[in-house]
Formats: C-alpha cells, structure tokens, sequence
C-alpha cells in the first residue's frame, strides 16, 4: 500500500446538484432540490451566506453604504441585524433584483469574473406570542447563475481572492426576532448552507497494454449536507433619535471531500491478471469558501429630515485558511507498488490575513414629504464604506491578488401611500448604484523566477439593484 | 389592512424562483492571469514547427528586430550556415507576416574584413538606449569579436565597425592564462546577447560553454565608438554570473544530471508591472547524449557593476520535454501582446521554430 498525500487542482464548478444520485448521469432537478432546500431550511430555522458582504442586500441598505445595522426594519434585517425585525411590527413583503459587474484587471490585463445579480425578496410576519412582540424574517438572495459555485485551485495558482467564488452563492437567512421591552430588540438565527461530498466509484478490469479496451462500471454518490451558523443582534431605540445596534456572525467555512476510487483487475483480455484487485482511493478535501467572524457596532442618528447611520464592523479574517485543496492518494496495486512513485505531502503556509475593521456612513434625506395629497415622499440617499484588503504581501509561492475597496454609493426611496384599499399601507420602490474602487495595488516577489512574478491588481465593481418593499 | 398568509407568500415566492438560478453552467472560465514567460512553452504547431527554413542551410540564433507597438510584422535575423559547413556562416533577414505561414530568409550579409569567414549572433539594441543612433544591431564575427551596425527601413544592413570591431576577442575574454604549450584549444566564445540597464549596457555571453559573464559598457562609450571620437571602448568584465551545471537535465525516465554545456545564450530586460528591472534569461543546456532549452532570472542589484548578481536557474523546462529534435539558441519576444519564443530546431533540416505558451 502507498500513500501521499499532496495539494491539486480542483477546478469543478458547481452549480446544482442533486442531494444523491447513484449509478446515474441524471442532472439534477433544480427545482425541486430548490424546493426541497427550502423546506429544510425552513425546517431548520436560517441561512445565510456572503455575497451580501461584498454587495449588500435589498436596495436602501447599498444605498446608504450598508451602514444598517441601526436602522434596519425590513426584510434586508435578516442579514444586517435581525433584532430590526421586531420593530416595525407591520407585515413586509419585498421584491427586487440586484446586480454587480467586476472590471478588474491584474497587471493591466482585464480578468474574466462572473457577475452576481439575483433576485432578492423577503418577507417579515409579525405576532404576538404570550404577549409578546415577536417577528419572523426570511432574507433570500437567489443568484441568476449559481446556486453556488466551488472553483478549488491549487495553492500557487493566482486568483482574485475576493470577487472569484465569495459573491456566487446562493442566500438565505430566516430569523426570529423579540421585543424585550421598550425600544429593546433582540434577533438571532441559525445561518445555513450546503457543502457537498462526492465519491466517483469504478469497478472492472483496465486493459493493462490497451486502456481503450477497459471494462469499468462507474457510480456517482454526491451528498448535500448541512451546514449551520449562528447570529444574533441587539438593537436599542436610545431615543426616538437614536439608535445603537450590535450583531455577531458567525465563521462559516464550506469544507468539500470528493473521492475518486477504482477498484479493478490490470489485464488484458483473455490473459492472466497482472494485478488482481488492485485498489486506488483518492479523496480530495478543500476549503472553498469562508467568512470570517464579524462584530458589527452601529448607530443611527434620525433628525427632522436627515438619517445619519454609522457601522463599523470588525471581521476576523486571520483565521482564513489556505484555499487550496490537499488530497491524499491509496494505492494498492500488489508487487507493482514499487514502481510507482507517489508525491509527498505539502503542507500549506498559513495565507496570513488580516483582520479587518471596515467602517461604514449613510446618510438619508427626505427630499419631498406629503406631495401628491399627501400620498408621496421621496428619500435621496448616499453611503461610503471602506474595506481594507485582508490579503498581506504575496512575496512567496502564493498569488492571492487583492487591493482595498472604496465603496461609493446612492439611491432613492420613494414611498405611495394609500394607492388604494387594498394597498393601504405605503408601498416604497428604491433604487440604488453604486461602485466599488480598487486604487491600484502592488504585489512583489522575492524569487525572479516566480511563475507569476511581480504583479498588480485594480479596477472597479459596478452594482445597481431595485427593490419594491410592501407593507400589508 | 390587506392580509397575506404565510401559505400564499409562500407559493408567490416559489412561483419567482421559477426562472432564478438556471442560467448559469459549470465550464471554467479561462485563466487570463499573466505569467513570467519562463516556462511552459510549446511548439506552436508541432506537424510545421519551423517558420522559417531553408533547403539545404541551417539556421539558428534567431534576433528580432524592434518594431512599434501592434506590429503585426516580425522581422527576424539569424544565422545561415551551409549544411556540414558551420565555420562558414552569414546573417539573414526574414520577414514574417504570419505565424501560421512558414517563410524563407529574404535577405543575407556576408562576413567581410575582420570578421573573417563568419557572421552570428545577432542581438538587437532597442532604439531608446542609444540617444539617437536608431536600433542598433551588435553581431560577432568568426573570432567573437563584435560589431555594431544599423537598418534602415529596406532592411538594408550598414556596418557602423567597418574596420575594427566594437569590442574584441581580447576585450571580452580578459587575460588568459599562459600557453601551456600543450595543444591548448583556444577559448570559445558564445552568442552575445545586450541588454541596457540605467546608462550602462551588458553584453552577455558564454566562455568555452562553461559559464556565463558579461562586459559592462556605457552608453556614452557606445556612443563615442560609433560617432569615432574615440577608438577603443572601455568595458567591465564580469565574474561568472551562471554555470553550465547549475541547470540539471534530465537523463532516461527519472535521472538528472548536471549539464555540461551551456550556449545560445539571449538575456532580456523586463520591467515588471509593479517597475521593477528583472533580468530573464534563456539558452541550450547539454549533457553528451540531450539538449534541452532552460531559462534563469535575476533582480538586478544596487551595485551598478552586477558585483555578486547570480542568475537563479528555473528547474522547469523552458520548452516541453517532448519535442522532438534538438533546440538550440532560444529568443523571446512579444508579438501581438503574448510572449513568443523563437529557436533554432534541429529535425530533419535546421531552421528558425516558434513555440507558445501553453
């Protein structure tokens, strides 16, 4: 038996799949793993994940930088502090469609990066439970494209770290969110997604001078399964003017094993096996995508017609681990396992990230208040946040390309009232676009004979995105 | 107030679902992250490989003419010799339009005066190092000797060293030891390859296929030769910079060796994209029985005269270790934005290959 052990290039995209297939080349119904998916989170309470991190959600809270925390009272709390579920205490059904292209270049060569854009909807249902105020949210990001997408590159491949799979995944977040007492909310969840775990099995006879003439009988097990993350906010109404807010989210780390084994006779046919039962197990495990912990501060200050809100998050990215995969290979193929010579096992440099502390101002004006008879308001909105890059120096064999971000943002609100009976409460349609700046960064490397070599990354992220949000 | 039910939201949110999510499929998007052409090249057409070839002559020791940017022309000199006659060789000319279109030499320069019975090595120095001058072409003669000439726009060649070369064999291989007296062989010199840094110029080349070394000049003695305000130019001779055995070859299945031989050799300056100066080099690494084509690299140190710079020695193969026949003499350009590697390819005839990066 030889065993190694040594990093590879997982290359598979991953749009969907089914929770199990075995001994079939289905595709896999998406809908119905949509449906079903859907069901056991509503099953298990939440879910969420991070495109949301790099391009918000919804259409007010962009607008105003993500600076949201404090003043969040609508379905996007099911991402920004769920505690703001419970404040309204009015039914909220939203409804839009978001969308961000990166235009990114390395040494001045333009990158191929996939948009995110989805739908976006939510719905927040209120009640009253032993008297208490309480609030259930569902924040969903739905990607046009990829539920989600693992894209596993060895450890010395370049990337684009932050915009390569960390905005292609599907989102979910369901909370439940109580009033304590005046002006005192509390929220919190479960936050859930998938990771996967695959085995391709064959099982026969490989031609040992003619491998065209192999007879193998192939298998496909792929798994599903779970994974769960808490969070949890706090909001407090100081005053009818202010607010201060603070929430946790928890790491999540999406861990893939795909297995590969054969187990087979070397022959040709009709001759005596060379090996009888020979075996060979690979399975290939990798960290595909992670979030760090964050800890975000907020605050809110309402004047007469202007909303100052502030947030300033601390995200631990120190406990990345190296994206990158390692697999390790089982060889058994009898006497002939001296001739062949398997890899030893690399271990991975820690990356070396930095934690962040990214702040975040939005400011909301109401612009128009009562037009039409009464009927109309309109909200003009601006935000800015900044986002250091948490990729340090790439001096050795790694090529994790990154520089900070800038985010500018705007938008608009605007608010129908009493449009009719049926819609009594105010209907609101935002809008918002924003970009995100990369200035220019520069990575040396120690070694001239680097495959990569010196390199530079910049560019800008374009977002808009539209949101209608119903009050019933 | 309107009421919903959680049931009703519920089937209007599946109902949105429908369209989301299916418009995506699992290919990869193609790598377009720029890589040091030091590696990982391949014959671009591996049934043609050569480009340009000559019945009955063989070419090597391609250079490429500078052009301006988005030229789609590449205008290629080298050295022709007759087949089993190497001793005796000329410069040649060739004009290339298309990758995919295999040429022949257009034009030739015979040796005249000191340059004795042989033209080769031809080495290329942009425009923009010699205040003035134009591009200039630095060549050697049969001795190693070099000279200096230029191109005007027919591709018409004017030697600006008629009479005596810029640099001579003395010049570029320093004091010699004392004749033995013993059938000393007399020390071989290898292609020359320039390359500006700053106000100085380095002329690169090989001693006996051992090592590698460069003479320093500047700029202005450059200069001075040519406009003859002066005879003779003052050059810096280096220490060995790379050896023959610092590169390993690969000998049968799993074997390495170290080489014994290394020639062909061409330098090239590169301005990495965060402004730093970096020093690639390509050439033939040989043992008895195999030749391979290898590169090494170097930053450039604060010491204007290279003292301690070691070129670091790349492990990988420069072109795929299954092309069939035997490189020689590797040129690197960019041509239409991607690196280009020109050899010298020994199959059934010797001519002028491409190869790619793969």
């Amino acid at each position: 038996m030889t065993k190694a052990t040594q990093s590879s290039n997982q290359t598979a995209a991953f749009a969907k799949r089914p929770r199990s297939i075995a001994g079939s080349q289905k595709k896999p119904a998406l809908l119905s793993s949509m449906l079903c998916g859907l069901g056991l989170l509503a099953a298990t309470q939440s879910a969420r994940a991070n495109p949301l991190d790099a391009f918000g959600l919804g259409a007010r809270a962009p607008a105003l930088g993500s600076a949201y925390a404090a003043v969040a009272d609508d379905s996007a709390a099911g991402y920004y502090n769920p505690a703001g579920l419970a404040r309204s205490g009015e039914l909220h059904i939203d409804l839009g469609y978001q969308a961000a292209r990166p235009a990114l270049s390395v040494s001045g060569q333009r990158q191929l990066l996939l948009d995110t854009r989805g739908l976006t909807a939510g719905i927040v249902l209120p009640g009253r439970v032993l008297g208490v105020q309480m609030a259930f949210g569902l924040s969903l990001f739905l990607p046009d494209q990829h539920i989600t997408r693992i894209h596993v590159l060895s450890h010395d491949l370049p990337r684009l770290h932050m915009y390569d799979n960390r905005t292609q995944r599907f989102f979910l977040a369901a909370n439940l969110a109580v009033r304590l007492w005046r002006g005192l909310y509390v929220g919190g969840g479960l936050s859930f997604l998938s990771r996967s775990s695959g085995t391709v099995q064959l099982k026969g006879q490989i031609g040992l001078t003619d491998p065209a003439g192999s007879t193998l009988t192939s298998a496909v097990a792929v798994d599903l399964l779970a994974v769960r993350y808490p969070q949890v906010g706090l909001l407090w109404e100081v005053t009818r003017q202010l607010s201060l807010a603070l929430v946790y989210r928890h790491r999540f780390l999406l861990q893939l094993e795909q297995g590969f084994n054969i187990d087979a006779d070397v022959a040709d046919p009709g001759r005596e096996p060379v090996v009888t039962g020979g075996k060979l197990r690979e399975l290939a495990r990798s960290v595909d995508l992670f979030q760090p912990w964050q800890l975000v501060l907020g605050t809110a200050l309402r004047l007469p017609r202007v909303q100052v809100s502030f947030d300033l998050t601390y995200s631990r990215f120190s406990e990345q681990p190296a994206p990158a995969a390692t697999f390790t290979l089982d060889l058994d193929i009898g006497q002939l396992g001296d001739l062949v010579k398997l890899p030893k096992s690399v271990p991975y440099p820690d990356p070396g990230f930095h934690d962040l502390l990214i702040p975040a101002v939005g400011v909301e004006w109401r612009a128009i208040e009562g037009a039409a008879g009464d009927r109309l308001a309109l909200d003009l909105r601006a935000g800015y946040r900044y986002e250091a890059s948490p990729v340090p120096e790439q001096l050795g064999e790694s090529s994790f390309g990154d520089a900070d971000k800038h985010i500018v943002s705007c938008g608009f609100g605007l608010t129908l009232s009493r449009l009719s009976r049926s819609f009594a409460k105010p209907l609101s349609l935002d809008g918002f676009a924003a970009v995100t700046m990369l200035p220019l960064r520069r990575f040396d490397k120690s070694d001239p004979r680097s495959p990569v070599g010196d390199f530079t990354v910049s560019g800008t992220v374009w977002q808009a995105g539209g949101q209608l949000r119903w009050r019933l | 107030m309107a009421t919903v039910s959680s049931g009703r939201a519920w089937l209007l949110l599946s109902g949105l679902l429908w369209g989301c999510g299916t418009l995506g499929d699992a290919s990869e998007l193609p790598d377009t992250w720029p890589r040091t052409p030091l590696r990982g090249f391949a014959l671009r057409d591996a049934e043609t490989p050569l480009l340009i070839s000559q019945s009955g002559s063989v070419l090597d020791q391609p250079a490429v003419q500078p052009q301006t940017e988005g030229s789609s022309r590449l205008v290629v000199w080298g050295r022709r010799s007759e087949r089993g006659q190497s001793a005796r060789s000329s410069l040649f000319r060739s004009e290339v339009t298309d990758l995919a279109t295999p040429t022949t030499p257009q034009s030739e320069v015979m040796p005249t005066g000191w340059e004795g019975a042989a033209l080769r090595a031809p080495t290329w120095l942009p425009a923009e190092s010699t205040d003035g001058l134009g591009p200039l072409l630095l060549y050697q003669g049969e001795d190693g000797s070099v000279g200096v000439a230029s191109v005007d726009d027919t591709g018409s060649l004017q030697r600006l060293t008629p009479t005596a070369p810029l640099l001579n064999r003395r010049a570029l291989l320093g004091p010699e030891p004392s004749p033995t007296g013993m059938g000393d062989k007399p020390s071989e010199l290898g292609r020359i390859s320039i390359v500006a840094l700053g106000e100085q110029l380095r002329l690169y080349y090989t001693v006996d296929a051992t090592y590698l070394r460069f003479a320093q000049l500047s700029k202005t003695g450059l200069q001075a030769r040519l406009r003859n305000q002066t005879t003779e130019v003052a050059v810096v001779l280096s220490e060995p910079v790379l050896w023959a055995s610092d590169f390993e070859i690969l000998s049968g299945r799993s074997d390495r060796k170290p080489a014994q031989r290394l020639d062909g050799v061409m330098v090239r300056a590169v301005l990495t994209p965060t402004g730093r100066q970096r020093l690639d080099l390509y050439a033939a690494a040989a043992i008895p029985t195999k030749s391979m084509l290898v590169a090494a690299s170097l930053y450039p140190g604060s010491s204007p005269s290279g003292a301690g710079e070691r070129f670091l020695p790349v492990e990988a193969p420069l072109l795929a270790a299954n092309t069939e026949g035997e490189p020689s003499s590797p040129t690197l350009t960019i041509y239409q934005g991607q690196p280009l590697l020109l050899l010298g390819l020994r199959q059934v005839s010797t001519g002028i290959a491409a190869a790619v990066m793969k």
